[in-house]
């Protein structure tokens, strides 16, 4: 079975406990190499790396899951947060392919929060969709997908030629 | 060389399958690349460019993630320019919601500099052009230019030379064979495509927009090559 590389460029924002998070490809939970470029304050960039065993299948899927966060997570001050709990996809690389603004036209993140919190929600005013794109910014639980095709060339083109601008 | 662009020039492409309407307002039509057979004497234009011009590298700045740069080996001199151009005609980068930030050529309204090119031409004005210079190992990455212009068929582009190694790609057609002496009518904003030297030898190219209106008879003409091209319905 023939693999590539990927990488994902993060920026993990978080006061009082770092982000948690897992990788599944094509649903199968996958070991990641963590790579920190820098940690300011309550941000802190790094790089994943990971081999993505290419299937038979038309389409392939990443699902990156962002799971564990709290009320806790947050840093509230007077009823305003000061510091969220979130993970920020900067930028995804595949075979050496940097996908740049296609990223934002092949990502969607799916929130896991529970029903009676979307219901809540709404009461105060604030709908929350059950999905929404682009998913580069995983500020509730939940997972992004990331689907492509293969050859990753020919998949990028086509993305950036579907752009109807 | 950045591997997207290596791919898409080692790798066949898909093809072109489709057929197209030729649009009211020509220039509008939305097909990738056209050639109009004009037999210029581009070996003329590119020595009189090489005594005359100067050209400077353009650099774009990397984004903040960007592990290989997205151009390399690109140098470029203005030609003409038009002096009341709008920025926003051309500089315009849809893609990153924002208005171009590099200058605007110098203004040249002197056509007398470019003899050559200038008297060879006909049948049309040119609102802007300049000449780009893409040495050994230069290339653009994949991209389009997504602009607030919508005659994509003003852009033209005319190789001065084509020495060996030199590529033009354009998705879905892959590489596309160059004959000197034409001016090709390239739809950089509705098709990706790159360039790319792969060989010893600079790479001259003489691009810009035409001036509207053209000739009745320039318009009927480049009609006319869309047909032959083309399947049109």
């Amino acid at each position: 079975m023939k693999s590539i590389t990927v990488k994902f460029y993060l920026t993990l924002h978080y006061g009082r406990r770092r982000p948690t998070f897992k990788i599944m490809c094509n649903d199968v939970e996958v070991q990641v190499v963590e790579t920190q470029i820098e940690h300011i304050a309550n941000k802190e960039k790094i790089i994943l790396e990971f081999e993505f065993p290419i299937t038979s299948n038309p389409t392939q899927t990443i699902t990156f899951i962002h799971y564990g966060k709290t009320d806790d997570d947050l840093v509230i001050e007077n009823n305003q947060v000061l510091i969220d709990h979130y993970i920020k996809i900067e930028e995804v690389e595949l075979d050496d392919i940097q996908l740049g603004n296609n990223l934002l036209y092949s990502t969607v993140f799916y929130h896991a929060m529970p029903d009676i919190w979307v219901k809540d929600m709404l009461e105060l005013g604030i709908k929350i969709d059950p999905s929404y794109a682009p998913g580069t910014e995983l500020k509730l639980n939940g997972r992004t997908e990331l689907s492509f095709k293969t050859p990753i060339w020919m998949w990028w083109c086509e993305l950036l030629q579907a752009y109807n601008i | 060389m950045n591997k997207l662009t290596l791919d898409f020039f080692n790798n066949p492409h898909p093809g072109l399958d489709q057929s197209f309407t030729i649009a009211d307002d020509v220039f509008s039509t939305n097909v990738p690349i056209v050639e109009l057979k004009v037999n210029l004497d581009v070996a003329r234009i590119l020595n009189e460019a090489l005594v005359i011009s100067k050209f400077e590298e353009l650099v774009r700045p990397a984004y903040e993630y960007e592990s290989t740069a997205r151009v390399a080996n690109w140098f470029k001199t203005p030609v003409y320019q038009e002096p009341d151009i709008e920025k926003s005609r051309y500089y315009t980068n849809l893609i990153e919601r924002k208005l171009g930030d590099e200058p605007l050529l110098p203004v040249n309204t002197d056509k007398n500099r470019y003899t050559e090119f200038f008297s060879q031409i006909n049948g049309f004005e040119v609102e802007w052009c300049h000449i780009m210079e893409l040495r050994p190992d230069g290339y653009l990455t994949p991209h389009r230019d997504i602009n607030v212009n919508t005659q994509p068929l003003r852009y033209f582009w005319i190789p001065l030379n084509y020495p060996e190694g030199s590529k033009l790609g354009i998705y879905p057609m892959g590489e596309i064979s160059i004959n000197l002496g034409s001016i090709y009518l390239l739809n950089q904003r509705n098709y990706v495509h790159s360039v790319a030297n792969f060989g010893k030898e600079n790479r001259y190219i003489l691009n810009g927009m035409f001036k509207l209106p053209t000739s009745v008879s320039f318009e009927s003409y480049v009609r006319s090559c869309i047909s032959l091209q083309y399947n049109i319905i």
